[in-house]
């Protein structure tokens, strides 16, 4: 990671839509928010150290606090457990 | 008996690589009976060209240069005084000898290859540096196309960061005092944005504001007509609006004067062509754009930046790729792709040659010579409009005597600029003598009483004509590289040392997909500095530049029998401006007939990111047209898209053969697909050096293509520019060719310049119109059939070692094939950036990288490559095929190998530790012929995320080159 671009307290984010993106030295990708809600914290370090991403991504790199509006959302989420064995289906 | 004479040296038997011998042995390895049946293998018949081009009988080398010489004689070079963002230098004969006339520095591609790229590199960050210094904004790119395209780029940049930028309904505001070509410029590229341009007088909004809320405004400096103006007052009411400034700075005048920075401008642009580059009748010259570091991640163009190699060791690289066109397309900063680095190169060598002090030196003289004039003018009494002015002046009078003045001017050759009936501009440079100045004088009038006015006479009584709170404190180019190489020796000894760490033509075979890197032949490059071409200025009077409008005329005319289209416009310079051009071209059409809703802009997902660049540019709505899985344009997709926006559908871009190198069969059916939905064709030239005298883009129905000069029609690619891009457009769209504010040109309805000069950077012209003259149409047809026989004969050696991705019909490609490397990850821990780097240990430079597809790579020989090379360069593909099954099969490590270590530099090879389970000769020396010739890599390979995240894009302190 190169750069990291978040949204600012207190922005709304929609599920599914852009709340922001990520850059390595080849490529750009937008950033999906899992829930619809408030924008209440975000992790500002990340702008001087994006290698947190790569390095820590679910302590130091960690992104933005949701406050959730629509809590019911989380329902059809993913927790990692989850998300490593649906990556395990598409490699085969 | 009587006496045969043998036929005389014939160019295409020079341009073109394999001789007969060759090409018969390898029609024997592709299983073909003969040239033309290999050809109808490739191209499908239903679009072949039914009968020979048309062209002029193909010239000698020697009978070329002399009809150049016979042309070059209908130029006539008076004195221009003519200014207009033009003034005539003097190119160091150091720097024009060993850079500009230079293959080994004119040769290179853009420097994607950091670790073969060292030498143009340091060059391009001492351009930056030398802008970052004299703007005194830090942040400067790599140069853009011109000053007119640079504005327009910062008045972009500012709709996106301008603090009041997300507000609608802002304007753009430009100074009436700009260059008037500049201003057209801008206004051609703000309507499809649908941003609202007003051009006013600065002074009148210091005093009362503005009517209108603003996010950006644009100033000269000094203005266009010569005057002098303290901007400190205007930015601040700009600033306090929540707009922007940008400011195009004369880079001379910046020796004396206070910069742009310290008076409060946010960016700074211009044109860097009077350092040391010549007129060229409007070009090749290198822009300039420069601003504050807050600004960086949206500069447009590219960026030179400083970061490490693997062993730690200062390295220069190009940095945040990520805003550029070929990852970002529709999003992109810019839809620039090549730009004008060999220009910036010369222009920085010229900052290197004369330093800060000599610059000064030439801005003082230049300046003084203005104010003497001035002076004498007055002592005439003769009325000059500003008090305060750096290198040009504006007369004024009756219009009688401005009639008697131009007239005077033109018997004695020279050229005054003409600002209105009542106004005469005129510019001094470099070149002007003492000389120059009492003949002007002489224009005027007679001498007053009292006698001749002399220079040295009127000297002692002139003062000096910046004012004081203009005069320059600030120091500049303190940096040693701007102190060290003054004398021709360590000038010329620094200029070979930058040359050495490139890779070039002059090594070998650079075989970029969609580059075509060609030769660029010496009789095509030779008249360019020739002084009756390169001195001219592009605001001459037309009737003084004959012999550059025959050219014009000549190659207008091949162009438009080599692509089937009879309107064509030499306006734009690069392909990304040919693109723009031809979009704008095609939306005008679409207004003038009452369907100006029509927004959307058809391409497919395989397309050059400049494509989707230049359609947002244009106003357009991308929408992605998927290709199957043969690589083709997906038609049931196309059908359905089309049909889908067929109310707003505006036009197709399509690239032809396809970027994946292959002839779609379906090219006529996807053509009328896009013309029954109300759309026209606009179709990608850059692969033209398949098509040439086979097939024309007009025959199977595109309405408008561009032709990359600096592709098919060997204008050297000057290591990232120059390049040229010229459109053809069918009769339906001649009328809406761009025209120029200064100079009658293109269509009667034209669209606006998207140029600031009216014919692009004329004088490279030169090298396409030679090369065609001299081929001739069997050799400019021979040239596309062995292009593509080479591309042939290098995807049937190399298809068993690396699946050659896709194929025509009969298995065939076109003038290119794509290496699929996918695999190699998972069976070796292989990469393609690792063979890539590989290559440079075996003296190659790597074909494209993952365009059109990721992790493949994309070989053009092109027609120039002999036999020889091509096995040359197979040999080393299948030598290092062999290295990573070695890791396969485990005989060597998966982390510590010959790839992952390359390149290999000649400090790593000869350290006395060596820790590599592999000899340093396999490193080094991987192939006899890297036995005979080495080209040593200068560094290891980049760390590229180090230079990205901590950015530094100017001279590092001259201690970080010495670890």
């Amino acid at each position: 990671m190169t750069q990291v671009d978040l949204p600012k307290e207190g922005e709304t984010v929609k599920q599914g839509e852009i709340f922001g993106s990520v850059e390595s030295v080849k490529a750009v990708s937008d950033l999906f928010a899992p829930l619809s809600g408030k924008v209440s914290k975000v992790n500002s370090p990340l702008a001087d150290s994006p290698e947190y991403v790569n390095e820590e991504p679910y302590e130091e790199g960690w992104m933005i606090q949701i406050e959730m509006t629509k809590p019911d959302e989380a329902k059809d989420l993913m927790d990692a457990e989850a998300y490593q064995e649906f990556l395990k289906e598409t490699a085969e | 008996m009587s006496i045969k004479l043998p036929s005389p040296d014939s160019f295409s038997d020079r341009h073109i690589g394999p001789d007969e011998h060759d090409v018969a042995a390898m029609l024997d390895v592709l299983g073909a009976p003969s040239l033309d049946a290999f050809i109808d293998q490739v191209v499908p018949t239903g679009i072949r060209a039914q009968r020979l081009l048309s062209l002029p009988a193909a010239l000698t080398e020697h009978d070329l240069l002399a009809e150049c010489r016979r042309l070059a004689d209908k130029n006539q070079v008076f004195r221009s005084f003519i200014g207009l963002g033009y003034s005539d230098c003097i190119t160091p004969p150091v720097i024009q000898r060993n850079v500009l006339e230079n293959p080994g520095w004119y040769t290179q591609y853009t420097p994607y290859q950091a670790e073969i790229s060292q030498g143009r590199l340091e060059a391009l960050l001492n351009f930056q540096t030398m802008i970052g210094d004299l703007t005194g904004l830090p942040i400067a790119n790599a140069s853009l196309l011109d000053e007119g395209t640079a504005a327009a780029e910062a008045m972009h940049m500012f709709s996106a960061v301008a603090p009041t930028a997300e507000e609608p309904g802002r304007a753009f505001w430009i100074s009436s005092a700009c260059h008037p070509q500049t201003i057209e410029v801008v206004k051609t590229r703000a309507e499809p944005l649908g941003i609202d341009v007003i051009v006013g007088d600065h002074q009148a909004i210091e005093q009362r504001g503005f009517d209108r809320p603003i996010f950006g405004a644009l100033l000269q400096y000094p203005a266009s007509d010569g005057a002098l103006y303290d901007y400190r007052a205007f930015i601040e009411r700009v600033h306090g609006a929540g707009a922007l400034v940008v400011m195009a700075a004369d880079l001379l005048a910046l020796a004396v004067l206070t910069p742009p920075g310290e008076l409060g401008a946010d960016v700074a642009i211009g044109s860097a062509q009077r350092f040391g580059v010549p007129l060229g009748y409007g070009g090749p010259h290198a822009a300039y754009f420069a601003t504050r570091p807050d600004y960086v991640r949206k500069l447009p163009g590219r960026l030179i930046g400083v970061s490490q190699d693997v062993h730690g060791h200062t390295a220069l690289r190009m940095a945040l790729q990520t805003r550029e066109q070929h990852i970002r397309r529709e999003k992109a900063t810019s839809n620039i792709c090549t730009a004008q680095v060999l220009l910036a190169v010369i222009a920085g060598m010229f900052g290197v040659y004369h330093g800060p002090g000599g610059l000064r030196k030439i801005a003082v003289r230049v300046a003084g010579l203005t104010a003497i004039l001035a002076r004498g003018l007055a002592r005439m009494g003769i009325s000059v409009r500003h008090p305060h002015f750096f290198d040009t002046i504006a007369v004024e009078g009756t219009a009688d005597q401005i009639a008697a003045w131009r007239a005077g001017a033109e018997a004695r050759r020279m050229n005054l600029r003409r600002i209105d009936e009542r106004t005469i501009g005129i510019s001094l440079d470099e070149t002007t003598s003492p000389q120059d100045v009492e003949d002007i004088w002489a224009v005027f009038g007679p001498t007053p009483v009292g006698g001749a006015l002399t220079v040295a006479a009127v000297a002692a009584d002139t003062d000096r004509a910046w004012p004081a709170a203009l005069d320059r404190k600030s120091a500049y180019l303190s940096h040693p590289v701007f102190n060290t190489h003054h004398s021709e020796t360590e000038m010329l000894r620094y200029i070979k040392k930058l040359e050495a760490r490139d890779l070039s033509l002059t090594h070998s075979m650079i075989p970029l997909g969609s580059c075509t890197m060609k030769l660029n032949a010496t009789a095509e490059m030779l008249p360019i500095t020739w002084t009756q071409w390169s001195r001219m200025h592009p605001f001459a009077p037309v009737a003084q530049a004959a012999g550059y409008h025959q050219v014009f005329a000549q190659l207008e005319s091949a162009l438009a029998e080599i692509t089937g289209f009879t309107g064509i416009s030499l306006q734009p310079n690069a392909g990304s401006q040919g693109e723009y051009a031809g979009l704008l071209v095609i939306r005008k059409f679409h207004q003038t007939r009452g369907q100006g809703a029509r927004d959307v802009c058809l391409i497919p997902s395989s397309a050059h990111g400049t494509n989707p660049a230049s359609a947002a540019m244009a106003g357009y709505r991308v929408i992605v047209v998927a290709c199957d899985d043969a690589g083709n344009v997906d038609l049931a997709d196309l059908e359905s898209k089309a049909r889908e926006h067929r109310d707003r559908l505006a036009a197709l871009m399509i690239t032809y053969p396809s970027t994946h190198g292959v002839f779609e069969e379906e090219i006529r059916r996807i053509c009328d697909i896009t013309h029954e939905h109300g759309g026209q064709v606009y179709m990608d030239g850059a692969n033209m050096n398949a098509q040439v005298g086979l097939c024309r883009p007009a025959d199977f129905g595109a309405d408008v293509c561009h032709l990359n000069l600096h592709k098919t029609f060997c204008i050297p690619h000057g290591g990232g520019g120059p390049g040229m891009g010229p459109i053809g457009v069918a009769p339906h769209l001649a009328a809406f060719l761009p025209r120029h504010p200064v100079v009658e040109t293109g269509g009667a309805q034209g669209i606006g310049p998207i140029s600031a000069a009216p014919w692009g950077s004329a004088s490279i012209l030169l090298i396409s119109w030679a090369y065609i003259l001299m081929m001739g149409s069997d050799g400019l047809t021979r040239a596309t059939k062995i292009a593509i026989l080479n591309a042939n004969y290098i995807a049937r050696r190399l298809g068993a070692h690396y699946p050659v991705f896709y194929t025509g019909k009969r298995g065939r490609v076109a003038h290119e094939c794509i290496l699929d490397m996918r695999h190699l990850k998972k069976l070796a821990g292989i990469e393609v950036e690792d063979i890539a780097k590989r290559l440079m240990d075996y003296g190659y430079h790597a074909p494209t990288m993952s365009f059109p597809i990721p992790s493949t790579m994309m070989v053009e020989p092109t027609e120039s490559e002999s036999r020889a090379e091509l096995d040359h360069f197979c040999d080393a593909m299948i030598a290092i095929r062999g290295e990573i099954s070695a890791i396969e099969a485990g005989v060597m490590s998966r982390e510590d190998n010959v790839l992952k270590n390359a390149p290999h530099t000649a400090a790593a090879v000869t350290a006395s530790a060596w820790t590599h389970p592999y000899p340093r000769q396999q490193a080094a020396f991987p192939s006899p012929a890297t036995r005979e010739h080495k080209f040593w890599p200068p560094v290891g390979r980049l760390n590229n995320v180090l230079g990205d995240r901590k950015l530094f894009c100017a001279c590092p302190p001259i201690e970080s080159y010495q670890t």
